[in-house]
């Protein structure tokens, strides 16, 4: 008997390592949202941190003049906005240094995938934190998703899981974006009503009503205006702002008050 | 001996490299990645024990993972495309079989014969990685559409790539 058994083993050793090694990868596949969370796994760790960081620094000159030119347009902006946005800004409640920006260079990077993520050069020590919002000089790209001492990932606004609150900025509708295009460059805007005045070209912001984003960090235009068949609600091709395939600079935004906004919130579920 | 054993670990790590530090972000149309590491598994000398070319799909694969951020993607076409790996040359197998000290390159065995060893790698690999990506039957035609695309694009960079290997 155990000898039939081990003759069978003998006979497809080949076909059994197989199965075993295709099982483990598989299990890793349908299990990668879990595992990728430990950082062992992902491009966070000492070993994969260094071997992108180090390489970011040898090509970081070969992307200069562009991304001088992106953060020479945005301080034009900031510039431009000084005067009027600022000082609406502090009559607010609102306290306005609630948020806190923090700079950092997106070492790796997928656009690719249905799930992409993207490494960043800042983690723990650094401050960085689950939950805070990246954004480039020409728009929001993510939110931190894992952290290590010096690494940390975030999920990029290309990936299927990722649901972002923004509005018109024109006349301040809310909705909810998505990637599900596969597409870097396009994304789509639901659960504007149908009702609702809404054209091409119209910009889109952040609404600022989750804890992660300021109120009115661009993401981009529209560039198509539909009907959801079956429903009364729009399906709003959004053409992205941030050149997904060549981030490099970027902020960690901080928001001081996260902690107190969520406690908030999470009473009103526990009611 | 001990010589093509170093020279395949070489390659396999400037493999990794390339493929999760350039070519990671090369895309076709703004979509389509070749998957150039693959070399790794063409190359492979014919009698490498099938049990070890299975062992080392999988590591290669997971390699590519861990450093792209897509735990098991990679793995899972890698180690199927190491399985079938010895099937496909089976079945392209010259008349009086393979040469003892040959390797599977087109210095070897020519240009056509190469094209489809690698096309048939290649495009399984392809098919199950967005098979994976996708997960959803319904978009069979755009599985389909960015495996072939895929496909093509890595072909020719493992074509290309045969007129870099100098040594016999």
């Amino acid at each position: 008997m155990i000898r039939a058994f081990l003759q069978f083993l003998e006979k497809y050793q080949l076909l059994i390592f197989f199965l075993i090694l295709e099982l483990i990868a598989f299990s890793l596949f349908l299990n990668r949202h879990a595992y990728q969370r430990t950082r062992i796994l992902n491009s966070s760790n000492v070993v994969t941190g260094f071997v992108f960081n180090s390489y970011r620094n040898i090509t970081a000159y070969l992307d200069l003049k562009s991304s001088n030119e992106e953060l020479v347009a945005e301080n034009i902006r900031l510039y431009n906005a000084h005067q009027s946005d600022f000082f609406q800004f502090s009559q607010e409640s609102a306290d306005p240094n609630r948020f806190v920006y923090l700079p950092a260079r997106v070492i790796n990077n997928s656009v690719s995938h249905s799930r992409n993520f993207m490494t960043l050069n800042k983690g723990r020590l650094d401050g960085v934190e689950v939950e805070m919002g990246v954004v480039s000089p020409s728009g929001a790209v993510g939110v931190i998703y894992s952290v290590s001492d010096r690494y940390s990932i975030a999920i990029s606004l290309l990936n299927e899981q990722f649901r972002l609150s923004s509005k018109i900025k024109r006349n301040a509708y809310f909705g909810s974006l998505h990637w599900n295009t596969l597409d870097a460059r396009y994304a789509v805007l639901e659960e504007i009503p149908g009702h609702v005045d809404v054209q091409a070209n119209d910009t889109i912001v952040t609404s600022g009503y989750s804890s992660i984003f300021p109120e009115g960090i661009p993401i981009g235009l529209i560039e198509e205006v539909k009907l959801n068949p079956g429903s009364n609600f729009y399906q709003l091709k959004v053409k992205l702002n941030p050149d997904f395939q060549r981030l490099d600079y970027v902020y960690i935004i901080q928001n001081r008050d996260a902690f107190e906004i969520q406690t908030l919130e999470k009473a009103l579920q526990n009611d | 001996m001990i010589n093509v054993f170093l020279r395949n670990i070489v390659r396999f790590f400037f493999l990794v490299l390339l493929q999760v530090l350039v070519l990671n972000h090369v895309h076709l149309f703004s979509l389509y990645n070749p998957f150039f590491y693959l070399l790794f598994i063409v190359l492979l000398p014919f009698e490498t024990n099938k049990l070890l070319v299975l062992l080392l799909g999988f590591v290669l694969g997971l390699s590519i993972d861990i450093f792209s951020n897509t735990l098991g993607l990679h793995t899972t076409a890698t180690v199927f495309v190491a399985f079938i790996r010895p099937l496909v040359l089976n079945l392209l197998a010259p008349r009086e079989g393979y040469e003892p000290g040959s390797f599977p390159r087109v210095h070897y065995y020519g240009w056509t014969w190469f094209l489809r060893y690698s096309f048939i790698l290649t495009l399984v690999h392809a098919l199950i990685i967005y098979m994976l990506e996708f997960f959803n039957i319904q978009e069979l035609g755009q599985i389909l559409k960015h495996s072939l695309i895929s496909t093509l694009f890595t072909t020719v960079l493992l074509l290309i790539s045969q007129f870099f290997i100098f040594r016999k």
